[in-house]
């Protein structure tokens, strides 16, 4: 139950499956493409810097992984650029061999990860899985339905333990249905999901999709009905029981019903900030530029995205927010054309009932406390270090690091123990269980190879253990070979750094690590409680 | 739970009016609304309040200004001040990080939800 309610903590909405791939090296572009479309990606590829650019304005990415050396605009500024734009999907860097400036340069700029080529595909994808995962924080590894399961990482779905023979795009739609069980999805939605713009289909092409899934859902013997249809609005996965769909707490249906009062006053007004943009588009279709009027458009927009997610209109924010970032190129022809898309669709959301089935809104479902994802705290000393730059007087952190090689351990000391965090060091595993308990630790450093064991068994060990299973893990190796790195994500590992590696550069992970974990307890310390106090009620 | 006086800052109608119904209907707060930063200050001045909801962009004096103004008189500086936002970017950028906010919500925020985010940024669940 928790695990669900955390899944949908997401800071925006974003096309889980539809990834952006900014890279100028033909050669290394085709070979991953190729890869990722065989995950049952939906990949737009951009060859140069300003080309990426203009992509994220037109789609909402999940993830865009960036080679550093670009044309036009490199890859440090772009992320730049991304995050200043407010983009807060994830970023994965590609950098050159040895070259530690860029990495702390591309992190700095809000990069998540990096990647040092020449790399692997199985390598990257690895890095994607996992950056994919963390956005969703405490996502699952593996999506379930019932005795339905689908595995990520291998694409593999089985009932039963039967393996289920389903065409790539059916497996697509399953994934992003069982990712997000509670968002209903319109066909024009899934399209823009799982569609990149080489292969384009129309909405009927959708339908037949979702035929031939539950066609091969049923093959497989599941009788119940696991895509549901939600006439008027699209499809979601069939919530299971009514512990799958959370009750509303009592007091909710008074502010829904103020909600819907309001929405009546400033409808109106609401409407003609949208004719506003409209004309303004027009008035630079017809080729009469004004700055002022493009600012006013953007303005207007901006409250749009800002206010109507509040009312349940949860799309509408999102285009809101598409045709605002679109407003700073109302100068661009080509784009012109998709804001009035995205305008005229806006309309029509605008004119039908709000969503009031529970569904993402600006990241958040209405029926859980959806705290982490639209509310930040500034208070705690890991976000002030990162974003100041300086160092906190203590970051109040205890980590628990195995590695075989002294040296290391002793220069993980020094780093940490500046940034006021304690650090239990230990040379064999052998201790390891007797300290976890112990010693309590908020973060847990590995290496792959420890003597006497391997970091990676010692990893999966945990993960099994109810009560570490979400205790932030880092692993610090100098494997760079892709099926070592696989396996101890597939571990359960959350993070990891190369050696060598710079000091920023583990401190950073290791506070964005604990920062994220801070705010998953959090989360599912409210929504115990919510749970708690319903079923008192 | 004890009652809180809540002033919201922001020009926007329709946001004043969903935070005024979500605070009042589920817990019961007082809400006092200002359209705008000058009209806020007056009112933080004379009113006794435990918190203030602050919108970013607004035309006239600017967040900053407003929270600075806050800041230096003895009768509201204590106040804890949560910012509200529809531009995520904000909660990066040190100006505001260490303008002595507590917190950004950034909008679309969930009516629902919004009261117990106000309480775990000013600790007021603990």
């Amino acid at each position: 139950m928790a695990a669900i309610a955390i899944s949908h903590l997401k800071r925006a909405w974003f096309n889980p499956m539809r990834l952006l791939l900014v890279e100028d090296d033909e050669v290394l572009a085709r070979q991953l493409v190729a890869k990722l479309a065989a995950q049952h990606y939906a990949v737009d590829l951009a060859c140069d810097g300003e080309a990426g650019w203009d992509y994220t304005q037109a789609v909402s990415y999940q993830l865009i992984v960036l080679d550093v050396g670009l044309p036009k605009l490199d890859g440090i500024s772009l992320c730049r650029k991304l995050r200043h734009h407010n983009y807060q999907g994830s970023i994965l860097l590609l950098t050159a061999k040895g070259d530690d400036a860029d990495k702390v340069k591309g992190l700095d700029a809000g990069a998540d990860d990096y990647v040092v080529k020449p790399c692997t595909t199985e390598e990257l994808c690895a890095r994607i899985r996992a950056l994919l995962r963390r956005m969703g924080q405490a996502e699952q590894l593996i999506l379930t339905w019932g005795d339905l399961r689908l595995d990520p990482s291998v694409c593999k779905v089985t009932y039963h333990d039967h393996c289920l023979s389903i065409t790539p795009k059916g497996y697509a739609l399953l994934e992003l249905f069982l990712r997000y069980p509670q968002r209903v999805f319109s066909r024009s939605r899934l399209l823009e999901e799982l569609w990149n713009f080489n292969d384009p289909p129309d909405e009927s092409t959708v339908r037949a999709h979702i035929k031939l899934l539950r066609q091969q859902l049923k093959a497989a013997g599941i009788e119940e009905e696991v895509i549901e249809t939600v006439y008027g609005l699209g499809y979601r996965l069939k919530p299971r029981s009514s512990s799958d769909t959370a009750v509303l707490p009592e007091t909710s249906g008074s502010v829904r019903e103020a909600t819907t009062e309001i929405w009546q006053q400033v409808k109106d007004p609401f409407l003609e900030r949208l004719s506003f943009i409209e004309q303004a588009i027009a008035t630079f279709q017809a080729g009469t530029h004004s700055e002022l009027l493009r600012s006013q458009a953007e303005q207007a927009a901006h409250k749009l995205a800002g206010s109507l997610g509040m009312f349940g209109y949860h799309e509408g924010s999102r285009l809101s927010r598409n045709i605002e970032q679109g407003c700073q190129f109302l100068y661009t022809p080509n784009l012109l054309s998709r804001l009035q898309q995205w305008v005229e669709q806006l309309h029509q959301e605008i004119h039908t009932a709000p969503t009031t089935t529970p569904t993402e809104l600006g990241g958040q479902s209405t029926n859980t406390t959806g705290l982490t994802d639209n509310l930040i705290l500034f208070s705690t000393p890991a976000e002030q270090a990162i974003v100041s730059g300086s160092q906190p007087s203590t970051v109040e952190a205890r980590i628990l690091a195995v590695d075989d090689d002294p040296v290391l351990l002793k220069g993980l000391q020094q780093m940490l123990s500046k940034w006021g965090m304690e650090l239990l060091t230990l040379q064999t595993a052998e201790q390891f269980w007797y300290s976890l308990v112990d010693y309590a630790p908020d973060l847990v450093i590995l290496d792959v190879d420890l003597s006497g064991c391997s970091g990676i068994d010692l990893c999966h060990a945990i993960r099994q253990d109810n009560r570490w299973n979400a205790l932030p893990i880092l692993f610090l190796s100098a494997h760079r070979n892709p099926e070592t790195i696989h396996q101890l994500y597939a571990a359960g590992a959350d993070d990891y750094i190369a050696k060598p590696f710079t000091e920023p550069e583990l401190v950073t992970r290791i506070l964005n690590r604990l920062e994220r974990h801070r705010l998953i307890r959090l989360h599912s310390l409210r929504y115990d409680q919510d749970v708690n106090s319903e079923t008192r009620a | 739970m004890s009652t809180k006086r809540i002033l919201v800052i922001d020009d926007e109608f329709a946001v004043l009016k969903i935070i005024e119904a979500s605070l009042k209907l589920t817990r019961q707060w007082e809400v006092l609304v200002a359209e705008s930063g000058k009209e806020g200050l007056a009112i933080a001045q004379t009113e006794l309040l435990n918190a203030i909801l602050l919108d970013v962009m607004m035309p006239g004096m600017n967040a900053l200004a407003i929270l600075k103004e806050l800041q230096q008189s003895p009768r509201t500086q204590a106040i804890p001040v949560i910012l509200l936002t529809a531009t995520v970017e904000i909660a990066r950028q040190p100006e505001y990080v260490q303008s002595g906010a507590k917190a950004v919500v950034i909008k679309p925020f969930d009516p629902e939800v919004l009261p117990v985010q106000i309480e775990t940024a000013l600790g007021w669940n603990s």
